[in-house]
């Protein structure tokens, strides 16, 4: 399975990368420091899952996902965000998205991060 | 400028979104958090006493570790967290725990992985709180990315370190992570209109509960 980490902080790209690492050793990360890498990469890379934070630098989390869906409805996506406005998830659920989770990860999103990822390899 | 009754329903409300957002910074070190009591104020900064010690944090000089968070359009603002540069530091090197190779305990300097963590930290803390006033509110916020500084403040700096926002949310509340000496402030700087917007919601919430 490959995945995707769309996430601007170094901290965060970190963590998931580790957290995905200790879980599903098989999956095959790449991460991208905005929205506009991420956006390039996934054209090149073709995840199966993209994690991605919302607020970044440049093209952000949810113009990246609009262009995603523009070309492809099918790859799975979960966000995760430190915006807690009910509106923002609601705007990116019209979207398309396998999930949402509000940061910090801690050790029970982590455990549904995880949970989300492998039910999207499940459903392939 | 608040009455008791306004000033009363805005202490719990960020009580509330404080509480929150000290929740996610325990979660995020896993260490306890210890939160004082808020004291709520809605302040003209060219109205506020530089000899009031409770203002220390714009009139004192010295180092700090300052992240700021924009908001608009139609609640529009600027949200501060403010830390001594030292206790900057003591945090980032407590949230980079498991990652040791990156901790140099003794250095008091604040490096790139440093002010990457310390940024990632107050973007989840002011969005907390910032986001709860949105939800509040029924409208939509627009962020701007936030912004990290080391600043060495001057007598003559106070004066503009709140530039262009005439009216200042200042939260008195500071946190305090249990077994360290870290603790730090929050002041949102508000425009005029937004101040009218939160005063009109709450005045009809008060209105609804009170008749």
């Amino acid at each position: 399975m490959k995945v995707l980490i769309v996430e601007d902080s170094i901290f965060v790209q970190k963590l998931l990368t580790k957290l995905i690492v200790d879980h599903i050793p098989a999956c095959e990360i790449q991460v991208a420091n905005n929205g506009e890498q991420g956006y390039n990469l996934f054209t090149e890379f073709q995840p199966d899952l993209i994690t991605t934070d919302l607020l970044m630098p440049g093209l952000n989390g949810q113009e990246m996902l609009r262009k995603i869906r523009e070309t492809n409805r099918h790859v799975k996506i979960i966000i995760l965000s430190a915006d807690i406005q009910k509106t923002t998830k609601e705007e990116v659920e019209l979207l398309g998205i396998s999930g949402f989770l509000n940061k910090p990860l801690t050790a029970e999103k982590a455990t549904t991060m995880i949970e989300l990822i492998q039910a999207a390899c499940h459903a392939e | 400028m608040l009455n008791d009754l306004q000033k009363d329903l805005l202490t719990e409300l960020v009580n509330v979104y404080v509480g929150q957002a000290a929740n996610m910074l325990s979660e995020i070190v896993e260490k306890r958090i210890v939160l004082n009591i808020p004291e709520v104020e809605l302040i003209s900064i060219s109205d506020v006493d530089p000899g009031d010690r409770r203002y220390n944090i714009f009139f004192s000089e010295g180092h700090l570790f300052r992240s700021s968070l924009q908001f608009g359009y139609e609640f529009q603002g600027k949200a501060f967290l403010m830390f001594p540069v030292e206790q900057a530091k003591v945090l980032a090197n407590i949230c980079l725990g498991e990652l040791s190779e990156s901790v140099i305990p003794d250095d008091p300097d604040l490096m790139d992985t440093d002010l990457d963590v310390l940024k990632e930290v107050s973007n989840v803390l002011l969005n907390a709180i910032i986001g709860e006033f949105g939800n509040f509110l029924e409208i939509k916020l627009e962020y701007v990315l936030p912004d990290i500084e080391l600043i060495y403040v001057t007598n003559s700096d106070q004066q503009i370190l709140l530039q262009n926002e005439v009216y200042v949310l200042v939260l008195h509340t500071s946190f305090l992570l249990a077994d360290t000496d870290v603790t730090g402030i929050i002041v949102i700087a508000l425009s005029m209109n937004s101040i009218s917007s939160l005063l009109a919601k709450m005045d009809a919430l008060l209105e609804a509960d009170h008749g």
